[in-house]
């Protein structure tokens, strides 16, 4: 089955999804200008970027909440740019929200069941998509919080219901956004082993994220967006050391985190 | 400048806070810290009114402020960044900010105030005539701060202002903090990055499921064995 080890990007792993020249105006705006991005079978690629670089535009855009002015993104060598949210979705690419956005008056229970009975592809009873709802709270150890209402939730248990409901949907690709602010250093860590054995499932996962401990460690590469284009690409220790970057968007911190 | 004491929370029949005890001193820097879920929202939201103690009180100064509303509470002079932004997001960014001053002394010096907040984050300038809801979070966050700025506090409360912002930012924002310390806001602060809030914070509270479970000078309190291990990640 797949194994959990970095990539080798020189040998193997194969294209998922491919974004080509993608630009996105709002008004006078160019949030997102001509950005290329590929991200390669169970990879982790992590996005960076100063606050309003487009790092939440490209989610967006990928996940089909806003149409690309121009460009176009292939997911296995099909065309998905212009399909509806609901459809990308079913597709197999999955989003979480930088604000947790669960029904606030359901359980854990129900707030998965959704993605688990309407976000898949094939038809489904809503037995098993119960029986499937409760696996996916086991793996995200919320198996005690299964009959919680979601806005009894502590932060972290609705970060991790955020990331089960997208799971429930049984992505190939997985969109998070700051899944990891807001974590102490324990909770973090915690965190960072979850996003690893979602790899391990054999998932590819694009991640935007502000903690350079989590992002830095965890990535197999690094995109760097500036002003809605592509400042830079690398692995993390590449990154981390490159001047634009540090000039754009790590500032004095950068030191600590290039050793 | 701010004591709490003996307080006891409550959600419905949900006990949140026991007996927590802290205080203030003038231009203070203090910062809580705490896993999720310990109650370190809850403090702060029971301060500027937004939940109201079972047991205990709190004085500011010579006032009562665990019997008084939130509205009035601003007008005392303490200002809360909450968790999460709360902005009006079909509210312009200008008028985000200006919905801030709105207690009647910072009101008159307004335009002025907005002037020092696009100084400290000029992107805001840039968008100042955007929705907030359009915004990025990160800017929604600089929002946010502004609009607690704007009222003039001689207490500034934050609940995690370096969430969802470039590290670049987060020192931007921390410089801020300390700039506006020296000119006189005393400072509560929650931040699950403990290092830098410990760096600027002249003292801490630890809270451990809605109790205080450990106080001191920031100073020792890095170098405390349980601080390094569970907040700093050492």
């Amino acid at each position: 089955m797949n194994n959990s080890q970095s990539l080798d990007k020189d040998k193997t792993g194969s294209v998922i999804l491919t974004g080509y020249k993608l630009t996105k105006t709002f008004g006078g705006l160019m949030a997102l200008n001509a950005v290329d991005v590929q991200l390669y079978e169970q990879e982790i690629l992590g996005l960076i970027g100063p606050n309003g670089a487009g790092k939440t535009t490209l989610f967006n855009v990928i996940a089909g909440v806003y149409k690309p002015d121009s460009g176009r993104i292939d997911f296995r060598e099909e065309k998905i740019s212009g399909l509806r949210p609901d459809l990308i979705c079913k597709r197999g690419i999955a989003r979480t929200f930088q604000i947790t956005k669960p029904f606030l008056e359901m359980s854990a229970l129900e707030n998965v069941m959704v993605g688990s009975y309407f976000g898949v592809r094939r038809k489904r009873t809503l037995k098993s998509s119960k029986r499937a709802a409760d696996k996916i709270l086991g793996f995200l150890r919320l198996e005690d919080k299964r009959k919680v209402l979601a806005s009894q939730l502590t932060l972290v248990e609705r970060k991790r219901l955020e990331i089960a409901r997208a799971l429930s949907t049984e992505p190939n690709i997985l969109l998070l956004d700051e899944v990891i602010g807001g974590l102490n250093p324990t909770e973090t860590i915690e965190m960072m082993a979850l996003i690893k054995r979602i790899r391990s499932r054999g998932i590819s996962i694009l991640m935007i994220e502000h903690v350079m401990k989590a992002i830095m460690g965890i990535s197999d590469r690094v995109i760097v967006l500036h002003y809605g284009q592509k400042l830079t690409e690398g692995n993390p220790k590449e990154i981390v050391k490159n001047k634009d970057v540090i000039e754009a968007y790590l500032g004095g911190m950068a030191h600590a985190h290039a050793e | 400048m701010l004591t709490l004491n003996d307080l006891d929370v409550f959600y419905g029949d949900a006990q949140a806070l026991w007996n927590v005890t802290m205080e203030l001193r003038q231009r203070e820097i203090v910062t809580l810290l705490g896993s999720n879920g310990a109650g370190k929202t809850t403090t702060l939201k029971t301060v500027s009114g937004l939940l109201h103690p079972r047991k205990g009180q709190i004085r500011f100064g010579d006032v009562r402020l665990d019997v008084v509303e939130p509205s009035k509470i601003v007008t005392y002079g303490i200002a809360h960044v909450p968790e999460g932004r709360k902005l009006f997001p079909n509210m312009t960014v200008a008028d985000n900010l200006l919905a801030g001053a709105y207690n009647t002394e910072s009101w008159a010096d307004r335009f002025k105030t907005i002037e020092t907040i696009f100084q400290i984050f000029p992107v805001l300038q840039v968008r100042k005539k955007q929705l907030a809801g359009t915004l990025s979070g990160g800017e929604q966050q600089m929002v946010a701060i502004g609009r607690a700025l704007m009222s003039k506090p001689s207490l500034l409360m934050l609940d995690e202002p370096s969430l969802g912002l470039a590290p670049k930012m987060v020192e931007t924002i921390f410089n801020v903090l300390v700039d506006i310390n020296k000119k006189g806001t005393t400072i509560l602060l929650i931040e699950q990055n403990a290092q830098i809030a410990l760096q600027i914070a002249d003292r801490g509270y630890v809270m451990e499921t809605g109790k205080i479970s450990l106080e001191g000078k920031a100073a020792e309190l890095m170098e405390n064995e349980h601080v390094k291990k569970a907040y700093l990640g050492l």
